[in-house]
């Protein structure tokens, strides 16, 4: 399973990455810490010619430049990408932000845990959600040629 | 000089008395002296209305005196034709009219269709800083300040036009400079000999514009001041949950992946600083309930307390079932309210009930009664009773009684009860004895259904 977490916060991406290493499944975990940098790994830019599609992305909103919210608005505009998982990630239980989100078609929207215990508990369900339960889109290898 | 004097009934002496004698022998030598310059006239061939004063019995009349001339078939005048009228009522009360309007301490000014000044009482003078001599005849626009003047005028023709009184505020310079406001009524009279006119009574609310003045920069000050501490809540709850989330977790993260090197001490050592951690999280998360009930706030409408309590006691049903717990309840009235925080009041008290229990299956009870035009509404309970020196501090942000081994919880839950009710104008309270359970009361506004009363958020 591949999954591209767009966070800014190195301490933050390093329990993401912490807490995805505890589980059973094996998971590539793909991290970028801009939103630019995002889409240019969502569109095989140049940094990121030989970057598979995630099966989930995980991402913060609250993101320098480009923001979450705008990230979440491009890719789920974009005809071919608006297929792949987004689950945001992000410290704000703010009404709007949530709204916004789901506004944009954000697949689901989850705040970060007070702990580390929670989070791990947390990481493991959407993991298994989203590799056992949820079926994935299929993308097909004319898809990927359209993203460029 | 002919004089066929036709005095009818003059001082009380009867026609018989009077007639065929001379005008001079008739009247009293006063009175002959005030009409005899008139009479003249008269007799010159000039009609004349006039004023006396008479003396009648023991009174003085004012009596309104006409003399017209009679002619001849050739134009000669024979004689005068005289008419009095007793005008003293008339004149009386115009003498009453005219001590109210000097006495009244509001001002009051009458002016003519031209925007000249006709009359004006003392009050108004004082008011403007002028002189009768000064404004008597006087162009009214000259006194008016200059921004207000053009409007001022329209104002005037609009009474004019429309036969409306109307109301407005100006203001006038005074000579020596200073501006006074003005609250004005303006009403359109018909005045004897000058037709249409305006009278206008003159209110200075100088010190009352200078207080709303005051009034709306305390407002605004307020304000200001309200929304820079909701900012702080905010960047409380946002920006400082984040560090502290890396201490908790990376604190767990790092015994999780170094138990076999970390020795006991170490591991001690950690869980006091994880456990320093979460307890600042929840005393910001709980610091920002309490903020919430001062900005979160609905408008007050009418709430059915039966419906609130039936959902809470859905929402708290696993713990109840958990503590064994039974709830009973009175039928519970309606009251003005704003529903989501009294939900968060009942839910608080029945939570705390399930908390500090006793041995015990705890057993609660809510209930309802009046307390004169308010509901007092009561959760009752068996449980550990709470010390009569604590009752008050119990109240105060995050006061708790037992060690945090013993009961959980930050102590924010009553404060945020006492909020809540103090929002809603209301008291709360506990009526307890250790050992023998609590029960806490607190007092909300009777629903009264519009129109007597709107619903108003208390801030």
């Amino acid at each position: 399973m591949n999954i591209l977490l767009v966070e800014d916060n190195p301490a933050d991406a390093r329990l993401v990455r912490e807490a995805l290493a505890e589980g059973e499944m094996s998971v590539e975990l793909h991290w970028v810490s801009t939103g630019e940098a995002a889409l240019e790994f969502l569109r095989r830019g140049a940094a990121f010619r030989a970057a598979p599609t995630p099966d989930l992305v995980l991402l913060d909103l609250n993101l320098p430049g480009l923001s979450g919210q705008e990230v979440l608005k491009e890719v789920k505009s974009d005809p071919v990408l608006r297929s792949i998982p987004i689950v945001v990630l992000t410290s704000s239980a703010a009404p709007q932000d949530i709204s916004a989100a789901y506004h944009a078609h954000v697949n689901s929207y989850a705040v970060k845990p007070a702990d580390f215990e929670r989070f791990l508990a947390m990481l493991a369900t959407i993991r298994s959600y989203w590799l056992t339960v949820a079926l994935p889109p299929k993308l097909t290898s004319r898809d990927m040629e359209q993203i460029k | 000089m002919s004089n066929r004097p036709h005095h009818l009934a003059h001082g009380g002496a009867t026609p018989g008395e009077i007639v065929g004698r001379r005008v001079d022998e008739v009247l009293d030598p006063a009175l002959f002296s005030q009409i005899q310059p008139q009479l003249q006239r008269a007799l010159a061939g000039e009609a004349v209305t006039f004023e006396v004063e008479t003396p009648l019995g023991n009174e003085t009349r004012a009596m309104q005196v006409s003399y017209v001339p009679e002619r001849d078939a050739a134009g000669n005048v024979l004689g005068v034709f005289a008419v009095a009228i007793d005008v003293t009522p008339l004149r009386r009360a115009e003498q009453q009219v005219r001590t109210v309007m000097e006495s009244s301490p509001l001002g009051v000014l009458v002016i003519d269709a031209q925007g000249y000044c006709r009359a004006a009482n003392p009050a108004w003078h004082g008011i403007v800083g002028l002189t009768p001599e000064q404004t008597l005849g006087a162009k009214m626009g000259g006194f008016l300040h200059p921004e207000d003047h053009d409007r001022v005028i329209d104002e005037r023709n609009a009474v004019l036009a429309s036969g409306e009184p109307g109301v407005g505020e100006h203001r006038y310079v005074r000579p020596d400079g200073t501006l006074v406001w003005v609250r004005r009524h303006i009403a359109r009279l018909q005045l004897e000999g000058y037709g249409a006119c305006f009278i206008s009574t003159v209110e200075d609310i100088t010190e009352r514009r200078q207080l709303d003045q005051t009034l709306a920069a305390r407002t605004a000050e307020l304000a200001r001041s309200n929304e820079e501490l909701e900012r702080f809540a905010y960047v409380a709850s946002h920006d400082l949950q984040e560090p502290l989330r890396m201490v908790t977790s990376y604190g767990q993260l790092l015994v999780r992946r170094h138990k076999a090197r970390l020795d006991a001490q170490a591991q001690e050592f950690l869980g006091f600083m994880v456990d320093g951690g979460q307890r600042a999280q929840a005393l910001i998360a709980d610091l920002l309930s309490l903020a919430h009930v001062g900005s979160q706030a609905l408008p007050m409408t009418p709430v059915a307390l039966d419906s609130v309590l039936a959902d809470v006691l859905r929402q708290l049903e696993p713990r109840i079932r958990d503590a064994g717990a039974t709830v009973t309840h009175d039928a519970l009235p309606s009251v003005a309210a704003d529903a989501r925080q009294i939900g968060q009041l009942l839910q608080n008290l029945i939570v705390n009930v399930l908390k500090f229990r006793g041995k015990l299956a705890p057993l609660i009870h809510v209930g309802a009664g009046r307390e004169g035009e308010a509901w007092r509404i009561s959760v009752s309970d068996n449980g550990i009773g709470i010390e009569p020196r604590f009752q008050t501090r119990i109240f105060e942000m995050f006061q708790r009684l037992h060690l945090r081994t013993d009961y959980e919880g930050t102590g924010i839950g009553l404060a945020i009860c006492k909020k809540v009710v103090e929002r809603h104008g209301g008291r709360i309270g506990v009526d307890s004895e250790p050992g023998r359970g609590s029960t806490f009361f607190f007092t909300l506004p009777r629903y009264i259904p519009a129109p007597v009363a709107k619903a108003e958020a208390i801030a």
